[in-house]
């Protein structure tokens, strides 16, 4: 019984086992992710508090030099920090599928890629996940630092277009899909060189993205036959 | 002393934003965030960079 009780205690994944089959791994104090935004909140709320504090002790006629430590901290320091903690937030933040999703002309291509029944290339991968988490992001963006620098640029227009509604439906890409970001993760797997789809003399063509994945392999997305 | 209290609103505005984005990531209050929080907060330092300044060069030790 004591030797039940402790393993339910030290487990972190115990008390989940009732609702979920197979919880997600976390660690016991939480993951960097939760660390950030917490020291962000507490520091946003701090700076808050000195801000009241000095602007409160200015009303009551305290000169500005007294309080120069507090407005500095206050007004320079302090909203640094918090900045780079938003940074963090937001940018990953935005990165997640239900980021995406979060404009209305995306619910169906977030639907789509969600329904189990659906067989679009987007969806197989995210119902066997091929791709863990921010499926959107990991399909749709670059890799390197650029490819980073340059989805995030991206993901900023396409708000900026939402909120202006400066688009057309349908949605379509606004350059054709490149290969390199299916070979970043299927290239040199057996599974891939092996497949009488990719024969090697193809091979140099996919390469060049003289021929795309999406010839075989489309449609990426199926947005009006996703269950709504 | 107008200018450092203007500073300060100008902060807390900007604050209360970065707050808001910190409890949870949207595309409204990322928009919020990159567009009205950082100009804002750059404001404040800028608006107290200047008030400190004057208040140097009217004591004279500048």
């Amino acid at each position: 019984m004591r030797w039940a009780l402790g393993a339910l205690l030290l487990s972190p994944g115990a008390a989940l086992g009732a609702t979920n089959a197979v919880p997600r791994p976390e660690g016991w104090i939480g993951t960097a992710e939760e660390w950030s935004q917490g020291l962000g909140i507490a520091l946003a709320v701090l700076t808050l508090v000195m801000l009241a504090v000095a602007w409160w002790r200015l009303r009551e006629g305290a000169r500005p030099r007294e309080l120069f430590g507090t407005l500095f901290f206050g007004l320079a320091v302090l909203p640094l920090i918090v900045i780079y903690f938003g940074y963090t937030k937001g940018f990953s933040g935005m990165e997640t599928v239900q980021a995406c999703g979060g404009c209305h002309v995306m619910t169906g291509h977030v639907n789509d890629l969600e329904n189990p029944m659906s067989e679009s290339l987007a969806a197989v991968h995210f119902k066997n996940r091929y791709i863990r988490e921010n499926q959107c992001y990991t399909c749709h963006s670059d890799y390197g630092v650029f490819g980073t620098l340059s989805a995030k640029a991206d993901g900023m227009g396409h708000v900026l277009h939402y909120v202006t509604g400066t688009y057309t439906l349908p949605l379509k890409i606004r350059h054709p899909y490149p290969n390199v970001r299916c070979f970043e993760c299927h290239a040199g797997s057996q599974k891939f060189l092996k497949s009488p789809g990719h024969p090697a003399e193809i091979q140099p063509q996919l390469a060049s993205n003289e021929v795309s994945c999406l010839t075989c392999h489309a449609p990426a997305h199926t947005p009006a036959g996703a269950k709504q | 002393m107008k200018a450092l209290q203007t500073a300060i609103v100008f902060a807390a505005i900007g604050v209360v934003v970065c707050l808001w984005l910190l409890t949870g990531v949207r595309w409204y209050n990322f928009l919020a965030f990159m567009l009205v929080a950082q100009p804002l907060l750059l404001l404040a330092v800028i608006v107290f960079v200047v008030a400190t300044l004057r208040e140097v060069k009217r004591k004279g030790l500048l």
